[in-house]
């Protein structure tokens, strides 16, 4: 009796650990295919912040599956590609999910260059395809933030860090992420989204002055935080 | 003492120990504040993000003043994807919140902006807010004006920290738009950018910074035009957006109604009604905002964006905020004055012909006399200027202090004749080109990384 009581209770201390093992289960599943944002092909936007002195140019090389008529970020519905953004100004693309051109799942990259800035701080919103765990909620793809090129001067790495006093984030580890963060000491470029939704990618330049650069003037605060409650994101 | 107390001071000792290293910053106490008349509509922006462009135009150093309360930043690394979230965040950083305060104007042993002046530019981050808890309704951030001179009720010279805060009502107020005060505000931050010696006159198209800081391009268009286009209803839930200094006189315990700062629109005509508008001056009269907290102006402007991504006014709102002493901010706005303005009586004609023969070094010497003078005759010379920007009749007082005042700088011109550069001397929009191209062209040959 005394050991099927006890035994009862180890039985309902597990289960009650594997109940709360799955209700705290957090990003990084071995299944997820990408790092970054899920996405689902809902309504989404992209937006580029351009806080610098110099023109922010882009190319795509973004691969379109599913809808016959998904074109991809920054095309509109005539097959124009809008490629640029002026200094200190703002550019917006939104599907449009009434129409044709809404996006169903990506993969390749929008490759953004600050114009006649060496090829060093070009960076990549990285666009990956994966069928969610549940058909029923539509394709999406992951999108991630990440260095161009290997001989990047943004600082990458495999954990978060402090780097010129702002939270860099990993860009490779498989996990995701609601905000990443690239830094060097010329430039900041961060891509987030607060809503898995709009997606937002931003340059910020340290000026320098006659006491040298910004680089100490500028702090912060840790960021990286997922919240994504979708039930089929994938691998979660 | 004995050994029980020294462990109690020594647990003490730690936990304040503690307390040091995991705040990265001193707290400060966040005022309770309803919406006023210097609360601006702007959008939220259907992308759910503010750009804020600081902009330091004192002589003072800025400092990111940490609160800790609800809405406001700190550090966000929850993984569970599960739990919903609500808080506002910087993913790229908030200026002066580093080892190295925001740096003011540089300014000699007079106080007057040195020049060339390669220090002044805005500090650029993006604001955004994490919803899928709840809205975040209110949010703020806040800096410290370091050391501020002032003049204390019973005259004596002082100098205080004065804080400076930005507010964020996101309840998406039913409110019409308005542009009319922008363009009257980058004139006078044209003038201000000159005075502090970040251009010359006419200089403006040369720094990209200072292009986008007045909208160069989007006033190129044309001023109705700009207007029509900064009030375009299409740009998503709309949030209130203020900045102010914090008051430290009767408004201490709170800013509402009833506890507003003064503002000036710089409209023509004036009239209070059309608020909330795309741009607004704000400042404490002393009794309110206290003789420190009087001080400071605080202006804030505001590009809306527009769903229609119209190329140059762009998509994301940006709000930009400059923080001035009132010396300054009154001499810009005298030199930023037109002609017709000025014709309203014989002291502002003469002040117009004076500023306009001196330029810059006129401003310099018309700011002295005005850091000069008390709070109340400040406070006069403002109601002035509000008066001159709305073409509203002068009284027989004011009339006779711009008299004074012309008098004044005229013999200050005639007897200390301000020091014009050479001909062809014109060295910092050049010098501070040179450093651009020269900045480029490190980056671009991909020498050292660093922005020099």
């Amino acid at each position: 009796m005394f050991a099927n009581v006890k035994m009862k209770s180890l039985m309902l201390l597990v289960l009650t650990l594997a109940l709360v093992g799955w209700g705290v289960k957090t990003a990084g599943a071995a299944t997820q295919a990408a790092t970054g944002v899920w996405l689902y092909n809902t309504g989404i936007s992209i937006s580029v912040v351009n806080m610098t002195d110099y023109t922010l140019k882009w190319k795509s090389t973004v691969q379109t599956y599913g809808k016959d008529n998904d074109v991809g970020p920054f095309y509109d519905g005539y097959g124009n590609f809008y490629s640029s953004v002026d200094p200190y100004r703002t550019k917006t693309w939104r599907s449009d999910s009434s129409s044709s051109i809404s996006p169903s799942n990506w993969s390749g990259d929008l490759t953004f260059t600050l114009d006649t800035v060496k090829d060093g701080y070009s960076v990549q919103i990285h666009f990956v395809q994966q069928s969610p765990a549940n058909a029923l909620a539509g394709d999406g793809c992951w999108v991630s933030l990440r260095a161009a090129n290997s001989s990047s001067s943004l600082y990458s790495t495999s954990t978060n860090a402090w780097v010129n006093n702002r939270w860099a984030t990993p860009t490779t580890d498989n996990k995701m992420h609601n905000v990443m963060t690239l830094i060097s000491d010329a430039f900041v470029v961060s891509l987030y989204s607060p809503d898995n939704k709009n997606i937002t990618l931003i340059f910020q330049q340290n000026y320098s002055s006659t006491y040298g650069s910004d680089v100490n003037i500028w702090g912060g605060y840790k960021n990286d935080w997922v919240d994504n409650d979708g039930y089929s994101v994938p691998g979660q | 003492m004995n050994w029980k107390r020294c462990h109690v001071f020594l647990v003490i000792f730690l936990v304040s120990c503690l307390v040091a290293v995991i705040s990265p910053f001193a707290g400060a106490t966040v005022p309770d504040k309803t919406t006023t008349n210097v609360d601006l509509v702007q959008y939220g922006g259907s992308a759910g993000s503010v750009v804020v462009s600081l902009v330091n135009m004192t002589p003072y150093t800025i400092k990111y003043d940490y609160v800790d309360n609800n809405n406001q930043l700190q550090d966000q690394t929850d993984q569970n994807r599960n739990t919903k979230k609500s808080f506002m965040f910087a993913p790229v950083g908030i200026p002066g919140a580093g080892s190295s305060p925001i740096p003011g104007v540089p300014v000699d042993s007079d106080g007057n902006p040195v020049s060339p002046n390669n220090t002044t530019h805005p500090f650029n981050f993006i604001l955004s807010w994490d919803d899928q808890n709840a809205l975040v309704e209110n949010s703020s951030i806040f800096w410290t004006v370091q050391n501020v001179s002032y003049t204390t009720s019973t005259g004596a010279a002082s100098t205080k920290d004065v804080t400076v805060g930005l507010w964020f009502n996101r309840q998406n107020p039913d409110k019409n738009l308005f542009s009319s005060f922008f363009a009257g505000l980058v004139s006078v931050l044209k003038v201000g950018l000159e005075f502090a010696a970040v251009i010359e006159d006419g200089g403006e198209g040369i720094i990209p910074w200072v292009c986008a800081l007045l909208a160069t391009e989007e006033f190129a268009e044309g001023t109705v035009e700009f207007a029509e286009e900064n009030t375009q209803e299409d740009n998503g839930p709309k949030m209130y957006l203020s900045a102010m200094a914090v008051p430290t006189g009767i408004c201490a315990q709170g800013i509402g109604q009833g506890c507003s700062p003064s503002y000036w629109n710089m409209s023509d005509p004036y009239d209070g009604d059309e608020l909330p508008d795309d741009a607004v001056a704000t400042q404490w009269a002393t009794a309110d905002g206290g003789y420190d907290g009087s001080e400071l102006v605080v202006t804030l402007q505001l590009l809306r964006g527009s769903m229609a991504g119209n190329s140059y006014l762009g998509t994301i709102p940006i709000a930009t905020i400059t923080v001035w002493t009132q010396e300054w901010f009154l001499a810009s706005q005298l030199a930023s004055l037109t002609q017709s303005k000025m014709e309203v009586c014989p002291g502002g004609r003469k002040i117009y012909s004076l500023l306009k023969k001196w330029k810059r070094p006129g401003w310099l010497q018309l700011a002295q006399l005005i850091r000069k003078y008390d709070p109340r005759r400040k406070q006069l010379l403002s109601q002035i200027v509000q008066a001159l920007q709305a073409k509203r009749p002068l009284t027989g007082n004011q009339k006779a202090f711009l008299t004074d005042l012309a008098a004044a700088l005229h013999h200050d011109t005639n007897f200390h004749p301000p020091q014009t550069p050479p001909k062809g001397s014109t060295t910092f929009p050049q010098g501070r080109e040179s450093r651009n191209i020269e900045q480029t062209q490190m980056l671009s040959t991909g020498g050292t990384t660093n922005v020099r």
